[in-house]
């Protein structure tokens, strides 16, 4: 048995993409981690932080909440500088980091149960899976379209992460919904073996019953017995005229 | 532009310009028609450059035979319109020119696309993509030509009242023109409607078409209207910059990121399937070359949204472009399709069902084992036509000749039917015998094994000694082919040619002629899709031949 099935390769993706989407939520106001740094400022989801080195150390960072303010206090900072003057309404938008780090949540934990549990043998469950990791992909780009818009080139590596995590779930998206096919079809021949291998053992034939009865999985050879395909009959040939 | 959906206004806008105010020069010599006397002799001058909107204009022409220049002043304020950066600057690529050069640009790639797309286009198996791009394309040409006419029309106006061609007239037109607004909100619609369309194409499983129907329409659907509200707004209520925390304003820039993303999903869509056909995609050096195009203009719009950060310029421009972005990356995918298809349906035509059958529309092999058994008559119908003349040489040679083509074309004489899909399970009909003496016996006596086990086999990562073997025996089947067809060529219509045609064998050759015409000369070739009535005259002939015989009809 291989250690690294197509399930537990999506569950490390999905995993490495919850993680890479943690630290833009948990910068700057939360912890010390800058989604983006220009001149003596630093920026974060939920706020920005004003640090003065020279004459005196100087650091305050605003109230944790979505979208920049300017601040009312009468030092340097009171003015924001954004790298693009863009808006600062723009920073609203970045909001899309949370809903994307909720949605890698989920997914993780489908994936999860695909790779460890009986849903992962359902098309259905995978089909809802790989229509998770649809807007994943989405929110991912979307980050990192916001991100690039309001700071440019200025950004740190949670910000090109953002980057990184949409080309993976690219890949994972493709490998999900191949996974999907390969589900659907293993659900399909389970069917049909199991029936076949019924309608056989009641024709009491041996010897290529037992080979054709023991196909479990796609990748087996079958060998269907000729006393079924091999005489063509007349109403099964086509009428080419 | 006013209404840049995310950038602050700019503060240069507004810079003052001293030439553009009243100044005084002092006294001086006036020289011109208009004055009283053509030269006068002024105490005070006072002067004041001619400017418009607050910018210091300039003639663009050149004068000869003058030796005056323009004052120092104005000269100085015109530098310093040139040097500053932004939209206000007054360089050339701020200019109308550019402008006028990319939308005429524009105008005639749209309306070349769309005549191609009127006379390119089939119909036939995808009616309504066809349908909605061929009405999508017509209303963007339309709306490009109502537009460049209007243009046209403001720019002579302005041109007219005040001397000059400014741009700002231009993009004030694409932000409130209700019509240019309106027909570009259906285009783009229709286009999108057709991107899905086109995305449905690409995948074959009835279950993914379904869901990418349902996710591409409704985000089509979704982008559009929000980007055709705010707009509306703006022209009924004004734009308002003032309100930086008014949550209206953060739906354009959401609308503009939402639709790059879409562009991107579909360009990556776009490159997952060249990927996957890489095999065809390569094939000839027209393929080729569209398949370059067709990746190009899909990554066409997302990278404008990246030119744009880092240039404030081709913003602009990119909303010109936008609608031709559209035509292009929907038409150009559709006829690199086509002919990806023919590619594709020149390969699933030498299997006996002619399209890949999937897990959801199959109920117990139905289809492979009817693959099987049309093989299995096939063969042993043409095996036993094949017996009688098998070595019996045709006067032209042509028997051989397909004989040998048939093995080149399938690379060895193991014929593939398939069946299921081609990645995962392939059925492979072998005819290989069971090397039981029975077979050969068989195959002796009668010219073709009738005891051939029909195996289904799933298509399974094959041995390099495999490989090695198929790539060998192709080899070897290769030069032979070559070899018989140049020796044909040569020495045999010469030694052939002027033999006599005895009646009998002028019939069979008749026969064969009809079979190969139909396509039922190569045994194992069979077109289950295309049944259509094709009656020869020769046909009739045969048909009464056989009737006399009382042989049974040959297929």
């Amino acid at each position: 048995m291989t250690l690294l099935t197509t399930p537990r390769l999506l569950l490390l993706m999905s995993l490495a993409v919850t993680v890479t989407h943690i630290f833009p939520v948990v910068a700057t106001p939360v912890t010390g981690i800058t989604l983006a740094t220009f001149m003596d400022f630093s920026y974060g989801v939920f706020g920005w932080c004003y640090t003065r080195r020279l004459p005196s150390h100087l650091k305050f960072c605003t109230k944790r909440r979505i979208g920049y303010r300017k601040l009312n206090t009468h030092v340097y900072g009171d003015i924001l500088y954004l790298p693009s003057e863009s808006k600062y309404s723009i920073s609203r938008l970045m909001v899309v980091h949370i809903i994307a780090f909720i949605n890698s949540v989920v997914l993780s934990g489908m994936t999860a149960a695909v790779a460890f549990t009986r849903y992962g043998d359902s098309p259905a469950f995978v089909l809802a899976t790989a229509l998770v990791s649809l807007p994943l992909f989405i929110f991912s780009l979307f980050c990192f379209l916001v991100d690039i818009l309001l700071f440019a080139t200025h950004l740190d590596w949670p910000g090109w992460l953002m980057l990184v995590d949409t080309i993976v779930m690219a890949f994972g998206c493709s490998l999900l919904w191949s996974w999907r096919r390969t589900v659907s079809i293993r659900a399909y021949e389970a069917l049909e073996t199991g029936q076949r291998f019924q309608l056989r053992s009641f024709d009491g034939e041996t010897g290529t019953t037992s080979v054709d009865g023991e196909v479990q999985h796609i990748h087996h050879r079958t060998a269907p017995d000729k006393s079924n395909l091999a005489a063509p009959e007349r109403s099964f040939t086509p009428d080419y005229r | 532009m006013d209404g840049n959906p995310w950038r602050s206004s700019d503060s240069l806008a507004n810079i003052q310009y001293p030439s553009c105010k009243l100044g005084y020069y002092g006294p001086g010599l006036l020289v011109g028609k208009s004055l009283p006397a053509p030269v006068i002799f002024a105490d005070d001058v006072y002067f004041q450059s001619y400017c418009h909107d607050n910018k210091p204009a300039y003639m663009a022409g050149t004068l000869y035979d003058v030796p005056a220049t323009y004052l120092d002043p104005v000269v100085k304020d015109w530098n310093r319109y040139l040097d500053i950066s932004g939209a206000s600057s007054g360089t050339f690529q701020n200019s109308i020119y550019p402008i006028i050069i990319s939308f005429t640009t524009n105008f005639i790639i749209t309306f070349t696309m769309t005549v191609l797309a009127f006379i390119n286009m089939r119909d036939k198996p995808y009616k309504s993509a066809s349908r909605f791009l061929k009405l999508g394309s017509l209303i963007a040409s339309i709306n490009l030509a109502i537009t460049l006419s209007n243009l046209i029309c403001m720019l002579k106006d302005e041109y007219d009242h005040f001397g000059i061609a400014g741009k700002h007239c231009v993009m004030e037109f694409f932000e409130y023109d209700t019509t240019f607004i309106t027909l570009d909100f259906i285009s783009t619609f229709l286009l999108q409607c057709c991107q899905t369309f086109i995305l449905m194409r690409t995948f074959e499983r009835k279950q993914e078409k379904h869901v990418i129907f349902g996710v591409g329409i409704s985000l089509s659907l979704i982008s559009n209207l929000l980007w055709v509200v705010p707009k509306y707004h703006d022209i009924v209520h004004g734009f308002s910059q003032q309100n930086e925390n008014d949550n209206w304003e953060l739906l354009p820039p959401f609308v503009y990121m939402f639709k790059i993303v879409i562009a991107a999903s579909y360009a990556s869509l776009i490159i997952n399937y060249t990927i996957s056909k890489r095999r065809f995609c390569f094939r000839t050096l027209q393929l080729a070359f569209i398949t370059h195009l067709a990746l190009f203009v899909v990554l066409l719009l997302p990278g404008f949204f990246i030119a744009d950060l880092a240039n404030y310029w081709i913003y602009e421009l990119s909303e010109l472009f936008n609608t031709t972005c559209y035509v292009s990356c929907t038409y150009v995918v559709w006829e690199w399709l086509e002919r990806l298809d023919i590619e594709q349906k020149r390969e699933q035509a030498q299997s006996i069902l002619g399209r890949a059958i999937y897990e959801d529309e199959q109920q117990n092999y139905m289809f492979a084992k009817y693959a099987l058994k049309v093989q299995d008559a096939l063969t042993r119908k043409e095996s036993s036509a094949e017996s009688a003349t098998q070595f019996g040489m045709d006067d032209d040679g042509k028997s051989l000749m397909s004989k040998y083509e048939e093995v080149d074309d399938m690379g060895d004489t193991r014929k593939q039917v398939l069946a299921t899909t081609t990645r995962t399970v392939q059925l492979e009909s072998t005819t290989t015998s069971k090397s039981d003496n029975d077979a050969i016996i068989d195959s002796d006596s009668l010219g073709h094994d009738i005891h051939t086990v029909n195996q289904v086999k799933f298509n399974t990562q094959r041995g390099y000694k495999d490989v090695a073997h198929e790539a060998f025996d192709s080899t070897v089947n290769n030069v032979v082919y070559f070899t018989d067809k140049v020796m044909l060529k040569t020495f045999g219509s010469s030694s052939f040619g002027g033999s006599s045609k005895s009646s009998s064998t002028n019939s069979k050759n008749d026969k064969e002629q009809v079979k190969k015409r139909i396509g039922l000369d190569r045994t194992n070739k069979v077109y289950v899709y295309s049944t259509k009535d094709i009656e020869f005259d020769s046909d009739i002939d045969e048909e009464d031949e056989d009737e006399d015989d009382g042989s049974p009809p040959e297929v």
